[in-house]
């Protein structure tokens, strides 16, 4: 019961006394009352305490909840381990892909996880993931990751270290995006670019028929080894496409070529006879001259003219044709 | 040695099964993306790597498989024999060395159409020969 | 069991010349077949020159190269030359890669100038007879 003093609120616990006595008897009974309002506040402090507990502990459940729902949800792949590698936590995304039991996974160590198994590459990468994370340092790399059925996932992969309340590292969080979509990208773009190189390379190496059976293939600019091989594979392929026993090669735009492109062209000038069709080199510079006596190369295996135009009047006499001094 | 999805084996233990070598690294080199020329070369080499073992051990295996890199793919190709094993193998990848009766070109000129080229192999302990052909992107 | 042999390398004569043209994978005992076939064929028809072709070939490798190489030798002996037709680009570059020699082969785009180049050179020598 409350009554008011002039102290405040105060609050009385009533209660009776019953009074006996020494026989036993029931004499009467005493009313007391006992002032219970500290204790009443200590108990709604308490409650308070408790709610408030209750309150908190329900969010923080809550917030692991959501997080967990995040995580699971991602398309990406989470894994969190503790400071020794051991996996504590993977999310649904890799168990609901791999069709795995939780139990198989957790306590795992993860560099020893079949899905590095596949080559000592991954598996380094995935040790070194693993440990940058656990030493403070994040780092993005590119692994590929393979499944129970074999197949190969490319992931973007990175670890971020778990500190706890003192700031050490307990633990890290590793996160593998799965980036086929972005490498089919790549390889698009790539393939794109290849097809335009080749588009740019075919203009600039235009293999003209010139006469019946034969071809000319004046060579423009600068020639590095890989366009030198594209050369030869385009010229052999046109030789017998055309069926043409005779191949002018003017190499007057051509300044200077290194032992690579050298080689390129002799091979060149051997498989052509190896095809059935002779070559003629014209136009070569001075350079060119020095580079390929200094190198060796066996120049009786093919005749040389000053320019395109003697390289014709020699494939044409060499065809019977009848060529006018002009 | 487990076998994935993109191995394959052949045993080598006649002149017939060098054909099926060579077919199946062709087709294994195609699907990967590599151009004519190239899965040539890596046929030509596997034919010189499976006649090696049938003219030196008489038997062995070829086996192709795709490997990954760096970001790079290529072609592997690992030729096991236990046959009687190779003494010299300078002397085997030297150009001319001739030896049973082929051309002896084999194993030196393989060397110069692959990227890598590895041979293990001792007197009494059978060889192997491992090469590899990046696919390359120009 | 007794083996039969289905396997035969086919080998035609046009004019003065043997054509034959090469569509299976020639293995030892199918090669060895091959050289004797062409030689008895050259001594009955007394033919000139051989023709090769290698058009249906996707690999060329040190064996291929030796048989080749020993036929032309063989044919060399019985006073014919012979001339490979229809390499492929592919083959030619990874011949000279390789670092394949065919020594003693003359080499044509194909059949026609195959022929036209073994007329010239059977030609050249017949001169060479008459004027000797």
């Amino acid at each position: 019961m409350e009554i008011f003093t002039d102290e405040g609120k105060k609050i009385l616990k009533k209660s009776f006394e019953v009074l006996k006595d020494d026989d036993g008897n029931v004499m009467g009974c005493v009313e007391c009352f006992m002032d219970i309002t500290g204790v009443k506040a200590a108990e709604e402090e308490a409650e308070r305490a408790r709610d408030f507990y209750a309150d908190a502990l329900r969010e923080a459940k809550a917030m692991q909840e959501f997080y967990a729902d995040v995580l699971n949800n991602l398309q990406t792949f989470v894994v969190v381990v503790d400071e020794n590698g051991k996996i504590e936590f993977i999310n649904d995304a890799i168990l609901n892909v791999e069709g795995l039991p939780k139990e198989e996974v957790l306590g795992k160590d993860f560099v020893e996880m079949y899905w590095w198994q596949h080559s000592e590459d991954a598996k380094e990468t995935a040790r070194r993931i693993l440990e940058d994370a656990l030493s403070g340092k994040v780092t993005f790399t590119e692994v590929y990751a393979m499944t129970r059925r074999g197949r190969l996932i490319p992931l973007l992969a990175y670890g971020v270290p778990l500190r706890q309340s003192d700031n050490s590292i307990r633990g890290a969080l590793l996160v593998g995006q799965d980036i086929t979509e972005k490498k089919e990208l790549e390889r698009k773009l790539q393939e794109t670019i290849q097809k335009l190189k080749a588009a740019q390379e075919e203009l600039s190496t235009p293999v003209v028929q010139v006469w019946d059976s034969v071809l000319a293939l004046p060579i423009i600019g600068v020639v590095d080894s890989d366009r030198a091989m594209k050369i030869m594979e385009t010229l052999l392929n046109k030789i017998v496409e055309t069926q043409s026993e005779f191949v002018i090669l003017d190499v007057t735009g051509v300044a200077s070529i290194d032992t690579e492109v050298a080689n390129h062209l002799m091979k060149t000038v051997q498989a052509a006879s190896l095809l059935g069709a002779e070559c003629i080199i014209t136009g070569i510079k001075p350079e060119v001259a020095q580079t390929m006596i200094q190198l060796g190369l066996e120049i009786d295996k093919f005749v040389t003219r000053r320019d395109l135009q003697d390289g014709l009047k020699y494939v044409l006499r060499r065809r019977g044709v009848q060529v006018a001094e002009g | 040695m487990k076998l994935m999805d993109d191995e394959r084996v052949v045993e080598v233990k006649s002149e017939y099964d060098i054909v099926i070598a060579r077919a199946v690294v062709r087709a294994i080199a195609k699907d990967m993306g590599f151009g004519l020329v190239d899965q040539t070369r890596i046929a030509t080499a596997v034919s010189e790597l499976a006649r090696n073992i049938v003219v030196h051990a008489g038997e062995g295996i070829i086996l192709v498989r795709e490997i990954i890199k760096g970001g790079s793919r290529g072609v592997e190709v690992l030729a096991i024999d236990q046959g009687p094993g190779i003494s010299d193998i300078e002397l085997v990848l030297r150009d001319g060395y001739s030896s049973k009766g082929s051309l002896g070109v084999g194993l030196g000129g393989a060397k110069r159409l692959v990227d890598e080229f590895e041979i293990k192999s001792a007197p009494g302990k059978g060889t192997t020969v491992r090469i590899v052909k990046w696919l390359s992107v120009r | 069991m007794k083996e039969i042999d289905y396997e035969q390398i086919p080998i035609l004569k046009i004019e003065d010349f043997l054509i034959t043209s090469i569509q299976i994978p020639l293995h030892d005992r199918l090669a060895v077949k091959f050289q004797r076939d062409l030689l008895q064929k050259i001594e009955k028809t007394k033919a000139k020159g051989l023709v090769i072709d290698i058009t249906a070939i996707d690999v060329v490798d040190s064996f291929i190269t030796r048989i080749l190489v020993e036929i032309a030798k063989m044919a060399k002996l019985m006073g014919v030359k012979t001339v490979l037709v229809g390499m492929r680009p592919e083959i030619a570059i990874t011949l000279v890669e390789f670092g394949m020699e065919l020594e003693g082969i003359m080499m044509a785009l194909n059949l026609e100038s195959g022929i036209s180049l073994l007329r010239r050179v059977t030609n050249e020598t017949n001169e060479e007879r008459n004027v000797g």
